[in-house]
């Protein structure tokens, strides 16, 4: 199975656990939230001279944030990507401030956008191989209520940093070099608000 | 697309009616993104030294004449030998040696055209004419391939993809004493690689210390030193060359009744070239280590033979008072299984021609992320200027930086060029 293939029947099952729950109730936004969502990455890193392909791994994430208004939460949420290739150990971490829409109060449906710092490293005991740079996203998700604080989110999203120099220690590889994930993941979140 | 041609590199051909000042080296213009094209005369001034050393030998039918044709005019303007096939293809005769790969198959041949067979030699004797050095015809021999995927060591191996396209001569004569003693060789290396990695090289290259060599079945043992070595100030070099001699032909080839020789082990040649280019300030620009494998080369060394030269196939004759003798297919193959008596070392039948050969890539680096990308260096590749002076040549070095801290490194290119040929090759 393939990294792609696997992020997508990891998206139909949180899809269809989703709407398994559907029944139990619209969701609930109200003040501020916590939430922590294991998840898939899929990286990849780009330059003139980087292999195609993606690997997927195992990813997760933490966020906090509060809703302040009907349709807006603001947020911030850090990020963490494991695989190991080869001995060699492959990490992503990001931190972002996130912006939440709700379109609708009364729907799950969430999108965001997200303005943070990515660092990716590829080391083993020869050196570290990195690339860090601020990084842009966008993301929607599916938010379900589980539990009168608790809300379960099936989600999709993406960042990319903007172009960066690829260092192996100190010395530079390369300019021009972006680093992208897409990530699937299940969020849980607990409301604080009444 | 615009095509600029560098001013600066005019320069070789504008004074090349004075040839003593003449810089030796590729005239070279830039096509859009400064791509390096080497642009040589239309008409040639004369012959360099290189030029007609070949004459037909009682195996070879081509005349000198026909092996003639096959020349290049050099950015000196002088005539070079250069690249043909062991069989001309229009005469169909033959001429017994061969020069390795066909260059006109390489993806760098449209930037480099014809390799001119001496050039660097031909520098020298504007350079230091106290330290002549001129080489036969038969080693020049040429390798390369295309789209070459790099090894890459460690974390950088799982995310980078580097590939390169190489193309190379080195004079590599492996049918006479000339290697015993002589370090200095003319090495001609192109490489351009996905990574930016550039370089257009032409230089002698001291391979080893002059003077003597290291046995090649005792690599890192003491050096077998043989004399004088041609020219006598030949400096000091990076590198080795691995040269099989008597005592390796004792411990690999002949064996005792019921063993199998090893002529992998006993009689194989491994040249281990580092050459480099250095601006005048020290400054290192450029770097390659290549190594040359010759396998069933057509000599060893033998201080007891005639031109303390001996011949491989001579070996498939001998027998030791101890009984010990060679036992091998290549053998078998030169002597009819034992059925041809008084093959010699020239005879097409010997499979002992020098012509299956490897050339390990292993690592390029660059560190000239200033420039310029065009360089001009003494025969030895340094002293490199901006400029040219007398007895320079042309060098080409990508303006990037490749001292990456791990290791690119590429692999071997295995090629048998028997086909019509024999020793000399």
């Amino acid at each position: 199975m393939t990294s792609l293939q696997r992020v997508l029947y990891s998206t139909l099952i949180a899809c269809g656990l989703t709407h398994s729950l559907w029944a139990q109730g619209a969701p609930l936004r109200h003040g501020a939230w916590v939430g922590v969502s294991p998840s898939f990455g899929s990286p990849k890193v780009s330059c003139d001279f980087c292999q195609d392909g993606r690997e997927t791994g195992f990813a997760g994430m933490l966020d906090a944030g509060v809703v302040v208004a009907k349709r807006f939460g603001v947020g911030i949420e850090g990020g963490g990507w494991f695989h190991n290739v080869d001995n060699v150990g492959h990490r992503l971490w990001s931190l972002s401030l996130a912006g939440h829409y709700y379109p609708d109060p009364r729907s799950g449906l969430s999108l965001k956008v997200t303005v943070g710092y990515a660092t990716y490293t590829a080391s083993d005991s020869t050196g570290s191989l990195k690339a860090k740079a601020p990084a842009l996203g966008a993301g929607i998700g599916w938010e379900t209520r589980l539990a009168p604080h608790v809300l379960i989110q099936p989600y999709v999203d993406f960042f990319s940093t903007i172009p960066t120099t690829l260092r192996f220690e100190d010395q530079v590889v390369t300019g021009g070099t972006t680093v992208t994930q897409l990530r699937v993941g299940m969020g849980i979140r607990y409301y604080g608000g009444r | 697309m615009l095509r600029l041609v560098l001013t600066s590199l005019r320069r070789p051909l504008l004074v090349v009616s004075s040839w003593l000042l003449v810089p030796v080296g590729l005239s070279l213009s830039a096509c859009g993104s400064d791509e390096y094209m080497a642009t040589h005369p239309s008409t040639a001034t004369g012959p360099s030294a290189a030029y007609g050393l070949w004459t037909p030998g009682p195996n070879d039918t081509c005349t000198k004449e026909v092996h003639d044709r096959y020349s290049t005019i050099g950015p000196d303007g002088k005539l070079y030998p250069t690249w043909h096939p062991p069989v001309d293809p229009q005469s169909g005769c033959s001429f017994g040696h061969e020069h390795g790969r066909d260059p006109s198959g390489s993806k760098l041949y449209h930037q480099v055209g014809a390799i001119p067979f001496g050039l660097a030699n031909e520098a020298l004797d504007t350079w230091d004419p106290t330290g002549i050095r001129h080489e036969d015809h038969f080693g020049h021999k040429i390798e390369w391939e295309n789209d070459v995927p790099m090894r890459i060591s460690g974390p950088a191996g799982t995310v980078l993809n580097i590939t390169c396209d190489v193309l190379t001569k080195l004079h590599q004569g492996t049918h006479s004493k000339d290697a015993f003693t002589n370090n200095l060789h003319e090495l001609v290396y192109h490489i351009r690689c996905n990574d930016g990695t550039e370089l257009h090289l032409t230089l002698l290259t001291a391979i080893g210390t002059p003077g003597e060599f290291q046995r090649s079945c005792d690599p890192d043992g003491p050096a077998v030193v043989v004399g004088a070595p041609t020219p006598a100030n030949s400096p000091d070099g990076g590198g080795r060359r691995l040269i099989p001699d008597r005592v390796c032909v004792d411990q690999y080839v002949l064996v005792p009744p019921g063993q199998r020789s090893q002529f992998n082990n006993g009689i194989h040649e491994s040249w281990q070239v580092s050459a480099g280019l250095r601006a005048d300030d020290g400054h290192g620009l450029a770097f390659v280590n290549p190594y040359f494998q010759v396998f069933d080369p057509s000599r060893f060394y033998d201080p007891a033979a005639t031109n303390v030269t001996g011949r491989t196939i001579d070996l498939c004759y001998e027998v030791e008072s101890n009984g010990d003798r060679a036992s091998s297919s290549s053998c078998d193959a030169s002597t009819g299984n034992g059925t041809v008596l008084g093959v010699t070392f020239d005879d097409p039948r010997s499979v002992f021609n020098g012509a299956h050969r490897v050339v390990d890539i292993n690592s390029t680096i660059i560190s000239n992320q200033d420039g310029p990308e065009v360089w001009y260096t003494d025969p030895f590749g340094r002293h490199g200027r901006p400029a040219p002076f007398p007895g320079s040549v042309l060098q080409f070095v990508a303006k990037v930086n490749t001292d990456y801290g791990f290791n690119v490194s590429g692999p071997g290119l295995d090629h048998d060029y028997s086909q019509g040929v024999h020793a000399p090759n």
